[in-house]
């Protein structure tokens, strides 16, 4: 094996353990300390009641919450990323989260809750998803700018929408609505879903890889070198749409991850979208893992939303990266 | 392998750039596209890569139809080489250079030593050994060029089809470029590319098509069909050609002199 595919399997490896590593924090750490051993022993039901309980019912099923989510929010980055060929775009940029987030405020305006806030936010965020589908594509004709400045257009729109929303509704909804609009996975809901999308996301869009490979290099080198783009760009978008749908649901919209991620990813090395796929789910996990449990123990007992510490852990970390990336090339 | 258009017309949006095309690339044969610029040079060559759909008449690959193969199938048979390369995310050479491989490898398989040699021995044709781990960010606008030429080599297809493969190149290059074609075409290869240099058309196109603003093509073999008047009819500014020039026929192009004086004084 040549030493730079050596060197990427090794970093691949080391992204890896980031999330084992968070896991182990996320469920140690709390208004009730476990050590590393007590947490196996929790895991293993060979520990007080007590502990069982926390790591079983409260501890783990958010830390895999978090996990899905930050896996969720990454690979539907990269992907994004390479369908507008634009280093800035992220699952939000296309108004996608703007959909699922007007669709779950007037749900929680209605007064609605559970699975009904699930089903409005998700039902958003498909019609986000049709209307730049619908709007962008024009005489069959795709083009990423096209693409982009619909869903920047369509996001500034539902974030009116989202601003009218916040004004007319009563002060005791607000607190409630302003946390799902930062992100906050206090209220996840079961694991189990987001989990299965992740890594069903993750298979179906792993064999494209080399694709992607192409199309980040433009529709017509991509094309001139066997690629299909017209019948990849619309399974980007839907595989996209999902998973940042699939997020969003879970956690609110918790932006950042999605765009910084696959940055930094690649700014480690793994450019090749083979290694940079499962790499940003790692990554992404694990960082998104990290600062859930930094959201909740920070402050303790009061709770942060956890997109303000994806911010606060990302930015100089990504500004590291870039500077470093700046010297050496 | 042979390309041929029947008939084609070529039109961007609804601006109709040629009409009625009867072209066949055949083995051993180099062809120079020239013209002026907006007259459809690049549109044809992604009309003739199956990349652009023509706006009328058929384009063969030896006898099968191009509009009824794959991708894949076409990417194996023929390449091009674009006119800009765009690299919005980092990747390195060596990297950008084994794309070529792709139509090659099936879903599942990586590159291997043999793709790997490959791709080393297309980049140090192209003077770019050593630089296999850079950036392709960092590259110099002709390095990129080289680059985009060495990944055309790796992918190795029969056709080649080259959008003004010679932008940016200092002299030397230019000439190791077209010289490394016509070592292809040699070994029956078939080639066509959009040139703005006629006088590197003379000396390296076994063939010339020639695209009139006006839509009108004039195309064969260069001797027959490059002279001054065809050069004048074609860039409407008059030409001079050297007298005893060697192999090759050299045209100085002389935007001076009025050529409405030229065509009265004949």
């Amino acid at each position: 094996m040549p030493p730079e595919d050596r060197r990427a399997l090794g970093l691949l490896l080391l992204l890896g353990l980031l999330p084992l590593l968070s896991l182990m924090l996320a469920l140690g750490l709390g208004s009730v300390a476990l050590t590393p051993g007590e947490v196996f022993a929790a895991l293993f039901g060979r520990s007080s009641p007590l502990a069982i309980s926390l790591v079983w019912e409260l501890r783990l099923p958010r830390a895999l919450s978090a996990f899905a989510t930050g896996a969720l929010l990454s690979v539907a980055g990269t992907l994004m990323q390479v369908l507008v060929r634009n280093p800035l775009a992220d699952p939000y940029v296309l108004g996608i989260s703007g959909g699922a987030a007007v669709a779950a405020l007037l749900a929680l305006l209605a007064g609605l809750g559970g699975v009904w806030l699930t089903g409005s936010a998700f039902g958003g965020a498909l019609l986000a998803m049709l209307l730049v589908f619908g709007l962008a594509h024009r005489n069959g004709d795709w083009s990423p700018t096209r693409l982009l400045l619909t869903g920047v257009v369509l996001a500034s729109g539902w974030g009116a929408l989202i601003g009218f929303l916040l004004v007319v509704s009563p002060a005791q909804r607000l607190h409630g609505m302003l946390f799902w609009l930062m992100g906050d996975l206090a209220y996840a809901g079961p694991p189990l879903p987001a989990l299965l999308v992740m890594v069903l996301g993750l298979l179906l869009c792993w064999p494209l890889a080399r694709d992607l490979n192409l199309l980040q290099r433009g529709e017509l080198q991509a094309g001139a070198l066997g690629v299909d783009t017209r019948r990849l760009q619309r399974r980007l978008y839907l595989l996209a749409s999902l998973l940042t749908a699939t997020a969003v649901v879970q956690a609110g919209s918790i932006g950042f991850v999605g765009l910084v991620v696959p940055h930094l990813v690649r700014l480690l090395g793994l450019t090749d979208h083979r290694l940079l796929l499962p790499g940003a789910a790692l990554a992404g996990g694990g960082l998104l893992l990290l600062a859930d449990t930094l959201a909740r123990t920070l402050l303790a007992p009061q709770q942060l939303p956890v997109g303000i510490i994806t911010a606060l852990l990302g930015i100089p970390l990504f500004l590291h990266l870039l500077q470093r990336g700046a010297r050496t090339t | 392998m042979k390309l041929s258009a029947r008939g084609l017309d070529v039109a961007a949006g609804l601006r109709r750039l040629i009409r009625g095309l009867d072209l066949v690339i055949a083995p051993g044969q180099s062809w120079g596209i020239l013209g002026r610029n907006g007259t459809g040079k690049t549109t044809l060559l992604h009309t003739l890569a199956g990349l652009h759909p023509p706006a009328g008449g058929e384009i063969r690959l030896d006898d099968r139809r191009l509009a009824e193969l794959s991708r894949r199938d076409i990417a194996r048979g023929l390449g091009l080489m674009p006119q800009d390369t765009p690299d919005p995310f980092p990747a390195t050479v060596l990297e950008t250079a084994l794309i070529g491989r792709h139509p090659h490898l099936s879903r599942w398989q990586w590159e291997g030593p043999a793709d790997r040699q490959r791709a080393q021995a297309a980049l140090a044709e192209m003077d770019l050994d050593g630089l296999e781990s850079r950036l392709v960010s960092s590259l110099s606008g002709g390095e990129r060029r080289r680059l985009a030429f060495a990944t055309l080599r790796v992918q190795d297809p029969p056709l080649l089809l080259l959008d003004e493969p010679t932008n940016h190149l200092d002299f030397p290059h230019q000439h190791a470029l077209l010289g490394r074609l016509e070592a292809l075409r040699q070994q029956s290869r078939g080639v066509a590319m959009s040139l703005h240099d006629v006088n590197l058309a003379s000396r390296y196109c076994t063939h010339v098509l020639l695209l009139h603003p006006d839509g009108e093509t004039r195309q064969g073999p260069t001797h027959e069909v490059l002279d001054r008047h065809s050069l004048e009819w074609l860039y409407g500014i008059p030409f001079r050609e050297l007298p005893n020039a060697g192999h090759h026929r050299v045209f100085i192009p002389e935007p001076d002199i009025c050529l409405e004086t030229v065509e009265t004084a004949r």
